[in-house]
Order: C-alpha cells, then sequence, then structure tokens
C-alpha cells in the first residue's frame, strides 16, 4: 500500500528523529527531573523566622518646671529733647 | 546546516536523565506514602485505628508595657493664688481637685503604666529606675514628692477613683498579682522614688523577683498599674525637662 511500511505504519511515523531534536528532549526531561528535585529540597527547607518582637518594659516619666512669667510694664521714652542755643537762634533770626 | 549532535552525546544525555528522573521518582514518591506534605494526596483512607498528635507548648516569660510614657509638660506653680503653695499631681486622679488653680501649664495625666503579663508564666516583677529617680533630682525645691504606688487593674473596675485601666487588653476583673501564695502587689500605697541615679531593683509582686511568681498570666488577673505623684513646691527649680526612666523586670521558673 502507498504510503505504508512492510509492518504497516505510516512513513511520517517511520521517519528517523533527528539527534538534534533528540538531545532536545533529553534536555528537558532532565530539566523535568532537576525542577522536580528542586520542589523536594524546597520543602525540606526550614523557614525560620526571626523573633525580633520585643516586648516594651521601659517607661519613662517626664516634667519641666518653668518658671512663672513675668508680669511689668515697660515704659517707652518718646521724649526726644533738642539742646538749642537760644542766643545763637535770636541772632540768625534777626540777621535774616 | 546544523551540526548533528553525535551518538555518544545522546548516550551521556539520556544516561543523565535516567539518573536523575529515577532520583526524582524515588524521593517523590517515598514522600508521597510517608505522608510528606506536598498535598498530592489529602483525606486518603488509612487502615490505622489509632493515632498521635503531639504539641509542644514554650515556655514564655513576656511582660509588656501598654503606656510607656507619662509626660506632665511643662508648667510652674501659679504664685499669684496666695493659697498655692505647690501643685499636686498623679496619674490616677489627674491634677488634685482643689489644686487646679495651682497646676499652670501642666498636662492633666490620669492614665499611669499599665503592665500586663503576656507571656504564659507565672512571674514575679521588679522594676529599676534610670535617670532623675528621686524628688531631689526630679523636682527639687522644698519638700517635693515624687513617688508611685501599684494597684490592680481590677480595681479601676470595681472603685471609680482608682486608676485608670483603659490599656488593658482584657479589662481584668480579678486582683493580679495573687496566684499561689501572692497576696498582692508591694508598695500598694504611695511610696517614695528611694534611690539616686545608681540601678536599684525593687520587687513589685513577690518579695523576692527569684522565687515568688505570683503575677498570673491568665486574661482575668494579668494586668497592674504603676501610678506617679509628683508634688511641685512653689520654690522648685526651673530648668531643663527632668526625666526619670523606669524599667520592669519578670522572672519565671520556666
Amino acid at each position: 500500500m502507498k504510503g505504508k511500511t512492510k509492518r504497516g505504519s505510516s512513513r511520517v511515523l517511520d521517519r528517523e528523529i533527528s539527534n538534534n531534536w533528540l538531545s532536545v528532549f533529553l534536555l528537558i526531561i532532565i530539566l523535568i527531573g532537576l525542577a522536580s528535585l528542586g520542589f523536594y529540597f524546597l520543602d525540606q527547607t526550614e523557614i525560620t523566622i526571626p523573633q525580633n518582637y520585643e516586648p516594651i518594659n521601659k517607661g519613662a516619666v517626664t516634667l519641666k518646671i518653668n518658671p512663672p512669667p513675668t508680669v511689668g510694664m515697660a515704659v517707652e521714652n518718646n521724649l526726644n529733647v533738642k539742646n538749642v542755643d537760644l542766643e545763637e537762634e535770636y541772632i540768625n533770626e534777626g540777621e535774616s | 546546516m546544523i551540526k548533528k549532535v553525535p551518538n555518544n552525546i545522546i548516550v551521556g544525555l539520556l544516561i543523565i536523565a535516567f539518573v536523575v528522573t529515577l532520583f526524582s521518582t524515588l524521593i517523590n514518591v517515598n514522600q508521597i506514602f510517608s505522608g510528606g506534605n506536598f498535598g498530592l494526596i489529602t483525606g486518603a483512607a488509612t487502615n490505622t485505628t489509632t493515632g498521635t498528635s503531639t504539641l509542644t507548648v514554650q515556655s514564655n516569660t513576656e511582660l509588656s508595657l501598654q503606656i510607656t510614657t507619662i509626660n506632665f509638660g511643662s508648667g510652674y506653680v501659679n504664685g499669684t493664688n496666695a493659697s498655692c503653695t505647690e501643685c499636686v499631681m498623679d496619674t490616677a486622679e489627674g491634677i488634685n481637685s482643689g489644686n487646679v488653680s495651682c497646676c499652670a501649664g501642666f498636662n492633666n495625666i490620669t492614665a499611669g503604666f499599665l503592665i500586663e503579663n503576656t507571656g504564659n508564666e507565672n512571674i514575679s516583677v521588679n522594676f529599676t529606675c534610670d535617670g532623675d529617680c528621686n524628688a531631689t533630682e526630679f523636682i527639687n525645691g522644698t519638700s517635693p514628692l515624687f513617688q508611685f504606688r501599684m494597684t490592680n487593674s481590677s480595681d479601676g473596675a470595681t472603685d471609680g477613683s482608682a486608676p485608670n485601666n483603659t490599656a488593658d487588653t482584657n479589662t481584668d476583673t480579678s486582683a493580679s498579682c495573687s496566684s499561689g501564695a501572692g497576696v498582692g502587689w508591694n508598695y500598694s500605697s504611695w511610696s517614695d522614688m528611694p534611690y539616686s541615679d545608681a540601678a536599684f531593683g525593687l520587687d513589685l509582686c513577690g518579695s523576692n523577683d527569684t522565687t515568688e511568681y505570683y503575677f498570673a498570666p491568665n486574661a482575668a488577673e494579668d494586668a497592674a498599674i504603676m501610678d506617679i505623684k509628683v508634688s511641685i513646691p512653689e520654690d522648685a527649680v526651673t530648668g531643663s525637662q527632668k526625666t526619670a526612666t523606669i524599667t520592669f523586670g519578670a522572672t519565671s521558673s520556666g
């Protein structure tokens, strides 16, 4: 029969798988196997949670004593006193 | 043109694949049938009729301070009021009644240090103080007071004038420090902070903090309050902020 071998399988299936494809398949199998082993060892890994929690057992009492406010009165001197030489002022006015 | 992988490489890869697969299969099958927690088989029926469950509760000695700061703030004694010779405040009552006009500027604090046995062991409790740990250092002036007292957290549930226990995780209904032979807290009345800067230790629950473990962890009796009281005289020395740092310690037999 056309398309059949002597043993009856198709010619497509009867083709030789090239070594290149074979090596790819084998590499895939190896990777799957290694991944499986990886899961095993991952499962075996003990996860240790560090105990960082420390209860607070320290407290502080604070106090500050201020001086009482000072009550007072500030007097501002706004009186400007100008010394005038009256005699000279008079002479100047007479000349003008 | 793609170079053909030689046969000996293929054979090598085959051997590696075989070894890895075999090793992986053995380990995983072993895990599955020895009850490993891979989760592939859940609820599988067994023909065993008995099982053993083991549980170990670890000892945990732990004391937690739920209120960590008592800040009276800053202020002065109001000398303009002739009747004011001092300002008296404590963390149970706040600024003492009849004394309000004498305390100018200070914070009205109404919650003391609330300590709670948050572990699972009966413990003894002590404390140390560091910093300005007596009245002379903390306040100064004529006849200052810097005092403390211990009370049960449950006192707040039965006595309106008793300390503020709102920080208690589970409000106590029974007296603490009364487990076993315990008869309650030492220093249950106002007591002076006794020492200066030097480190010291005072037993608060039990008279021997290495043998008398009277402070139980049960939720209904696992808290106590250290209240602080100060009396600031009119002539108290003014200056920088004073701080007393109090450290509570716990010991158990566990």
